[in-house]
């Protein structure tokens, strides 16, 4: 006889530091994880059917539902796609206004992930400081958009519309208030040795697993490999911006807060040299063209197109049967990829560190079931 | 880059049609019976070890499948791409080469019904495991599910 007492375990989505409706299955013998099975599917709306059965303009206000916390760049992203598609390209000024609202919301769903993931460890006060934080970037966007979760800005060929005229002040006293908030919360969780203890060394995931799992974005970057889709294949002129991409080599949870972290501030980088190249423009230039073909040219038959979103590499893959709506839509969705990761990294470990290791994956499950 | 991959893909392998090349995604088509070999040959000879993604696409007589790999340090992604029967596809698996395509290869078991040979953990991923049909099949016809006992064995 053993003294192996294994048993069974299920983290349902009811419990407390799952973020939304999927759930872990745990073998565990006492504290030590021996196997863990990913239950997802709860929120499965079959997206890829939802988008061939719909024309290519009306695929856009679904697409801002596929992720709540980041619903702006889903939606450019599936634009982008039908721009390759559709054969045409957006006027300078628009991609302009792209870069802006994207960024903007890349540090929204990073503050929404630091909160979450702070309280995953035990940081209780810090689910108010990057919400407030996150406020900022809402307004921002708010003000451009006229809304505050799904947007619906993105056009085929462009942007609803332009942006307000006085942007500048706004952007430039929103971001003075971020760093404000910024400064803080850092000081308080890295000074905090608890969330050090809690996240460092946990769940280090390797450069050669992270490359054949295909991991993206922060994920990626963090295990040292300096891959975005910004600098890799570039979209929308973000090779005229200067920027740099942040890469941490421990590939820890600890290496992956710091990347997003650090990714906050980049951003808000690129968002000033946009707005700059954005000023660089006549007000009577085109934010949309004119034109917009519906049905794609004969020759073009399918299309592959990615972006950078606060996740990882969104991909949007259309196929035409020359009709008005796609034969097929592929969603290449990174948290999809990046969950997998999670029994690997979690074996062999703690329980407690479970959400440690799961809070930096960045969950959306609107996002990972489609 | 672009066009020295295409270059060693074509003297390695003779090939029905000619490998296609837009915006940085090369397409080659390959028979399932050189699927691993040009997918080993793909990973070991030329670098493209990052797993991006995989589907399958009903074509209303075949049942596609596309992989498609990256390498880490440029913006080309080769898509491997194969056809097979309809009713009963079937493709080996390369989710032992990109573990990555693990789950997608289960999405594609899952709405489609394609099989994997050598797949480790083949079972469905979003939908019960007696759901009826593919729902991403072109002839899939909706019928409301029925109603699962609590008693019954769901492994959801």
């Amino acid at each position: 006889m053993s003294d192996k007492t294994e048993m069974s375990l299920f983290m349902g989505p009811q419990h407390p530091s799952m973020h939304g409706l999927w759930s872990l299955r745990l073998t565990i013998d006492g504290e030590t994880i021996e196997n863990s099975d990913c239950q997802i599917g709860y929120l499965h709306r079959s997206y890829e059917k939802l988008l061939a059965n719909r024309t290519y303009e009306q695929g856009i206000p679904i697409t801002d539902r596929l992720c709540y916390v980041e619903s702006h760049n889903y939606s450019i992203g599936y634009a982008h796609a039908i721009e390759g598609i559709m054969g045409v390209q957006s006027p300078e000024k628009a991609n302009w206004i792209k870069i802006i609202t994207t960024e903007i919301q890349r540090i929204a769903s990073h503050c929404l992930w630091l909160a979450a993931f702070s309280v995953d460890l035990g940081a209780l006060t810090m689910l108010i400081y990057p919400m407030t934080a996150r406020e900022h970037m809402l307004g921002l966007l708010e003000t451009i958009t006229g809304a505050r979760m799904t947007y619906n800005f993105a056009r085929i060929g462009g942007v609803a519309h332009d942006l307000p005229l006085d942007i500048d002040k706004k952007i430039e006293d929103s971001f003075d208030q971020f760093d404000q908030l910024q400064g803080e919360f850092k000081d308080m969780l890295e000074e905090a040795q608890i969330f050090r203890i809690r996240s460092e060394g946990i769940g280090v995931l390797s450069k050669e697993k992270a490359l054949s799992m295909g991991v993206s974005g922060p994920m990626l970057r963090a295990s040292g490999v300096d891959y975005d889709i910004r600098k890799v294949d570039p979209y929308f002129g973000y090779d005229q911006l200067n920027f740099k991409t942040i890469t941490r080599t421990e590939g820890d949870s600890y290496a992956r807060y710091r990347v997003r972290l650090d990714e906050m501030e980049e951003s808000m980088a690129i968002v000033l040299q946009a707005l700059d190249k954005y000023n660089e423009m006549k007000p009577s230039d085109p934010y949309k063209l004119e034109k917009i073909p519906r049905r794609p040219p004969k020759e073009i038959k399918e299309v592959y197109r990615r972006i950078e979103c606060a996740r990882g590499e969104l991909g949007y893959h259309l196929q035409s049967d020359g009709s008005n709506s796609p034969y097929r839509v592929r969603i290449r969705s990174p948290t999809f990829n990046n969950l997998q990761t999670i029994p690997p990294l979690i074996k062999g470990g703690k329980l407690a560190d479970v959400p440690a290791v799961m809070g930096t994956v960045d969950l959306c499950v609107g996002d990972l079931d489609k | 880059m672009k066009d020295q991959v295409i270059e060693k893909i074509k003297t390695a392998f003779t090939l029905e049609a000619e490998p296609t090349e837009f915006e940085g995604r090369i397409y080659v088509r390959i028979p399932s019976d050189k699927i691993r070999d040009l997918a080993l040959f793909v990973r070991n000879e030329l670098g493209f070890t990052y797993g991006d993604m995989a589907y399958g696409t009903d074509t209303k007589e075949k049942m596609e499948m596309s992989w498609y790999v990256g390498h880490p340090e440029s913006n080309l992604l080769i898509v491997i791409r194969s056809e097979g029967d309809r009713d009963s596809p079937e493709f080996p698996t390369l989710s032992d080469l990109w573990e990555g395509f693990g789950w997608h290869e289960r999405e594609a078991f899952d709405l489609l019904g394609i099989n994997f040979t050598g797949h480790k953990d083949l079972r469905r991923i979003y939908l019960p495991d007696n759901w009826e049909g593919h729902p991403l099949r072109e002839d899939y016809v909706y019928k409301r599910p029925k109603y699962y006992k609590p008693e019954d064995e769901l492994n959801v």
